[in-house]
């Protein structure tokens, strides 16, 4: 068991090592002197060009540019931006930490209990009307692009109804709308997971032994069935964290709120890569945490992973 | 609905029958299944794989899966009655008044619960014993189906356990509330040929010791004449013979039992060769007409081929054959 978790921390470890290494490789390599960019039209200032190659440590060498950039990371230092000259990268992005934790975990937890359910409805009533009906839904949810969604969602419920906010970020109302965004594509895509790994677990050996002891039919989905389930379903939830994070960036786009995403998608805009790096660094470290959080998951899920691990 | 038990009945089945689709595709699998046992009594259900033994196990239980439709004059399984309880009153009599052993105890295991876990879960259900109670019935309940340091074995998964063991847990799970009747359907096929012997000899002291009823369903003739009372034979969803085991195995009337009878491979007879049954059992979407049997028997006329045989009791037999093999008037009452 622990020598399990002390595999998986060791890979999560590695993980955020390569995405270090990447970023900064990118950060250095990347086409386009970010001095010249920053100078502008006094690119013929050499003093000026001079200092600030030395305040971004441009000027050293390769290797001690590396050091400089890991031994910032590990104090939480992610260096300085190219667009604001002189401002940290933890200060450009410090807005977006405080909003797309929100959008990302609300979309998170929405799309695991809504999808979930939705999903056992269907498998339970599989063939039936309403299963149906919920998996057309769910076909549309999945194929449809969601700033086709969002559009047609601000049109509706903002510009026709105006219940809600078309954009902006602050109020609970002005939640609404992106979280909701951004939850469609993952509720549909577990629900749709979801009815398919039950309805496999639903026809097992022991699921009918299950009713053969008088499980009433309420503890053979649930006790039984979902709970077998729950095994590829974890895996999924992992996985499908990378689309939630894309998903926020278009959101935060739509609605035009200064979220990690759209502060990302500027950032690339405007040859930033300081503060776009810092952020594939977060969005990472965030996709890794998960993926670890569902590795012991499983082991307090099935006992087999267990057994074989301890 | 009240209806009059015996008390001594463990299992009563008239008249069952099992189809599936709808119009030009129905298929009928179970033809007019009737069966009878007392409490104590082994029954074992016989025949090929396909003849319809594991359906009438099944269907009895109301285990059938979505699309299969059932109809039966009387269905009484351990004292209740399955035909007309549904939902919630048969999830009050499954588990409770009869309980089933499947064939293939590593899949019929929930993986990710404790066998502690799967045999309290119908104790809880049904006898609503506190959790120290249902804890110490469990224990008792592996020790009584010879589960060796039973109290320290409870928190074990089923992958932790061999095969017989697997089996001796999901017999425990079956007999946890005490019912008058058991399904068992093939408990041995999985196992190896010590581990079934000794788990044959259990179910057969478990009946004895209990009073409980026992549908024994194999189509390993030695099993039959190791465990089984008595014996009927299934043949494409009908059943050809039923009699006192030792006397139908050591001479059937039914062509069919007696073609069953001879691919025994028996260790005293000096044979080169096993004598198989020629042909194929029918399938359900074509079943001959008549007596189902005639394409594949010597003694078939003209009459097997346009009249379905009855079951006609003869002594302590019934047979459905109009040519049987013995001439059973004599000991006819």
């Amino acid at each position: 068991m622990s020598q399990y978790l002390a595999r998986r921390i060791a890979s999560f470890v590695a993980m955020i090592a390569v995405a270090v290494i990447a970023t900064f490789i990118a950060n250095r390599f990347v086409p386009g002197d970010p001095v010249l960019v920053m100078l502008g039209d006094q690119s013929s200032n050499l003093d000026l060009a001079a200092r600030l190659r030395a305040d971004y440590g441009l000027d050293l060498p390769l290797h001690e540019q590396f050091v400089r950039y890991v031994t910032g990371l590990l104090r939480g230092d992610l260096g300085l931006s190219f667009r604001f000259p002189g401002v940290p990268v933890g200060e450009v992005i410090a807005d977006g930490l405080r909003i797309s934790p929100v959008i990302g975990l609300a979309a998170l937890v929405l799309s695991l209990t809504l999808g979930t359910l939705l999903g056992a409805i269907a498998a339970v009533r599989a063939g039936s009307l309403v299963d149906t009906g919920l998996m057309f839904v769910v076909v549309i949810g999945l194929s449809v692009p969601g700033f086709v969604v969002a559009t047609g969602l601000v049109w509706l419920l903002s510009v026709r109804l105006g219940w809600l906010p078309v954009a902006g970020w602050g109020t609970p109302q002005q939640a609404i709308l992106p979280i909701i965004v951004a939850a469609i594509g993952p509720i549909a895509y577990f629900a749709r997971l979801t009815r398919t790994f039950l309805l496999e677990t639903l026809g097992q050996d022991y699921v009918r032994t299950a009713r053969a002891k008088g499980v009433p039919e309420r503890g053979v989905v649930l006790h039984h069935a979902l709970r077998n389930a729950t095994v590829p379903l974890l895996t999924v939830a992992g996985i499908m964290m990378g689309g939630l994070i894309t998903g926020t960036i278009v959101v935060e786009n739509i609605f035009n709120i200064q979220g990690l995403g759209r502060i990302a998608v500027t950032s690339i805009a405007a040859r930033d890569y300081p503060v776009t790096m810092g952020i594939v660094l977060l969005f990472t470290l965030f996709y890794g945490t998960i993926n670890l959080l569902v590795d012991i998951a499983y082991v307090l899920v099935d006992p087999r992973i267990r057994l074989a691990v301890s | 609905m009240t209806i009059p038990v015996d008390l001594h009945e463990a299992l009563t089945i008239e008249d069952l029958r099992v189809g599936i689709g709808r119009g030009r595709d129905r298929v009928e699998l179970l033809d007019g299944i009737s069966l009878s046992l007392r409490r104590g009594e082994i029954l074992a259900l016989v025949g090929e794989s396909g003849s319809g033994k594991s359906m009438t196990a099944l269907a009895a239980a109301r285990l059938l899966p979505p699309g299969a439709e059932l109809g039966a004059r009387r269905l009484v399984v351990g004292g209740a009655d399955v035909a007309s309880a549904g939902g919630a009153a048969l999830d009050r009599i499954r588990g409770k008044s009869f309980g089933f052993v499947f064939q293939e105890p590593m899949t019929s295991l929930n993986p990710l619960l404790t066998i502690g876990e799967q045999i309290a879960e119908p104790i809880r259900l049904h006898l609503h014993l506190d959790r120290a109670a249902t804890r110490s019935r469990v224990i008792d309940l592996l020790g009584a189906v010879g589960f060796p340091a039973a109290s320290t074995r409870l928190d074990d998964y089923p992958h932790q356990l061999s095969g017989g063991q697997r089996q001796r847990a999901m017999i425990a799970m079956a007999i946890a509330c005490n019912p008058p009747f058991l399904f068992a359907d093939e408990p041995t096929t999985a196992l190896d040929v010590t581990t079934q012997a000794q788990v044959l000899t259990l179910l057969r002291s478990l009946c004895r010791e209990r009073g409980m009823g026992m549908l024994l369903i194999t189509h390993d003739l030695g099993v039959v004449s190791a465990v089984a009372d008595r014996v009927a034979v299934m043949y494409a969803g009908r059943i050809v013979e039923t009699g006192p085991a030792a006397a139908v195995l050591a001479a059937p009337h039914h062509p069919y039992a007696d073609a069953l009878r001879r691919a025994l491979p028996r260790v005293s007879a000096k044979v080169a060769r096993l004598e198989a049954l020629e042909g194929q059992p029918p399938s359900p979407r074509a079943f001959p007409t008549g007596c189902r049997f005639h394409p594949r028997c010597a003694r078939a006329t003209a009459r097997c081929r346009t009249s379905v045989p009855a079951l006609v009791p003869s002594g302590l037999r019934t047979v459905a054959c109009f040519n049987p093999i013995a001439e059973t008037k004599e000991t006819a009452p």
